[in-house]
């Protein structure tokens, strides 16, 4: 997705989860801030909110009924001078991001190994629990006759006997990857814009895997990177030329 | 704090998809984009969304905020309130706080009395953040779209 001059992107993120096997204490991040402070210099403290949705039978009329449970993780972040790349780390889990303006694979790639071996000195990492690589994008296209179809490839159809305009729209999908070992779920939403003349859209592309502990610790890279061409493959396959000339595509 | 939703007619649909797969968590960019599209959906003028989101960026524990303060205001008035994010500055970088703006119609001793009860839904979160936040109103009309 860097072969563009104007790439969408607005937030790329990595995130690893360990597996109960991997031995946590509280003094774990800050050792791993003494590894990375020359590089991510910024500290903060914050937390994130974590929904797991399931299912459930109740009991008196055996229908299912939806649960959810909400977990408030601590985490603390790592910051680039310009604070554009982070790393955050937590219970048991590494995130590493970076932000817009977004530079190139092999830049956010490093970042991602640098983080992990910075973990790894300080932890004994016994299973890789889950790991997702993500990339948001935000998308303004003008608003004079803006038609999806001459943007997106990946778009809600409607057919003839259906309302138009609609007033919003989200349209998701979920593709397995590697004989379901992986999975990617694109989004594809409206989103505000910036002013009255361009409409905007975030196109969330988010691979991760999905059978827990189905790769071994040194497959991590690897699987990060392929991961990667099939988020590429995914992207393009979304959109169509018309995008590819906004984005002022290398050639 | 990174993943705050409110109530919104995806809101259902996301938990569902949550469900077939499991999100990976990030920074806070699709927060701000849910905040500003919940809000954006709830009649509201946004005044330079990219400055908002820079702040945001900036200060994520405001995005919480504005997300609960949003949908108090679903729960205290009616279709005819209009809202009006911006980012207040004095011309002083170090002083910009997000505003957020009640307008309605009729401005009766009632809807002072709502927006103070809604103040004290978020000023206990302001304790703890780096940022700053005001939810009021300006006296304004609504504006006409």
């Amino acid at each position: 997705m860097a072969k563009y001059n104007n790439p969408p992107i607005i937030e790329a993120v990595c995130e690893i989860k360990f597996g109960k096997d991997t031995k946590w204490d509280i003094t774990i991040p800050g050792l791993i801030y003494n590894e990375v402070m020359s590089e991510f210099p910024h500290k903060e403290q914050h937390a994130i909110q974590e929904v797991n949705v399931s299912t459930k039978d109740n009991a008196p009329t055996k229908k299912p009924m939806a649960r959810t449970q909400i977990r408030t993780i601590d985490l603390v972040r790592f910051l680039s001078e310009d604070k554009k790349a982070i790393i955050q780390v937590g219970e048991r889990v590494l995130l590493v991001s970076r932000l817009t303006p977004y530079q190139s694979w092999a830049d956010f790639n490093n970042h991602i190994k640098y983080a992990f071996k910075a973990l790894s000195q300080k932890v004994t990492i016994n299973s890789i629990q889950r790991i997702g690589l993500r990339y948001i994008n935000r998308i303004e296209v003008p608003k004079k006759d803006t038609c999806l179809d001459d943007y997106f490839e990946f778009r809600p159809f409607l057919g003839e006997r259906l309302r138009k305009p609609y007033a919003s729209f989200i349209v998701g999908c979920i593709f397995p990857f590697n004989n379901d070992r992986d999975s990617c779920k694109v989004e594809l939403s409206q989103a505000v814009a910036e002013s009255k003349d361009v409409s905007a859209f975030v196109l969330d592309i988010d691979y991760s895997l999905s059978k827990p502990q189905s790769i071994d610790v040194d497959q991590s890279f690897e699987w990060v990177d392929k991961a990667h061409e099939e988020i590429e493959g995914i992207f393009e396959g979304c959109i169509s030329r018309s995008l590819r000339e906004l984005f002022d595509e290398v050639k | 704090m990174g993943s705050c939703v409110i109530a919104s007619p995806f809101s259902a649909l996301r938990m569902l998809f949550e469900k077939m797969h499991p999100t990976t968590a990030g920074f806070d960019s699709i927060s701000i984009e849910e905040t500003l599209s919940n809000i954006y959906a709830m009649n509201a003028k946004i005044e330079s969304p990219s400055k908002v989101r820079v702040y945001l960026e900036r200060y994520p524990e405001i995005t919480e905020i504005l997300s609960v303060v949003s949908e108090q205001v679903y729960q205290y008035f009616d279709y005819k309130a209009q809202l009006y994010l911006n980012i207040n500055d004095d011309g002083d970088a170090d002083s910009e706080y997000l505003a957020l703006y009640l307008r309605v119609p009729n401005y009766d001793e009632s809807v002072m009395d709502r927006i103070e009860k809604i103040q004290k839904y978020y000023y206990h979160l302001l304790d703890n953040a780096t940022g700053w936040f005001l939810f009021t109103t300006d006296f304004l009309p609504p504006e006409v779209t």
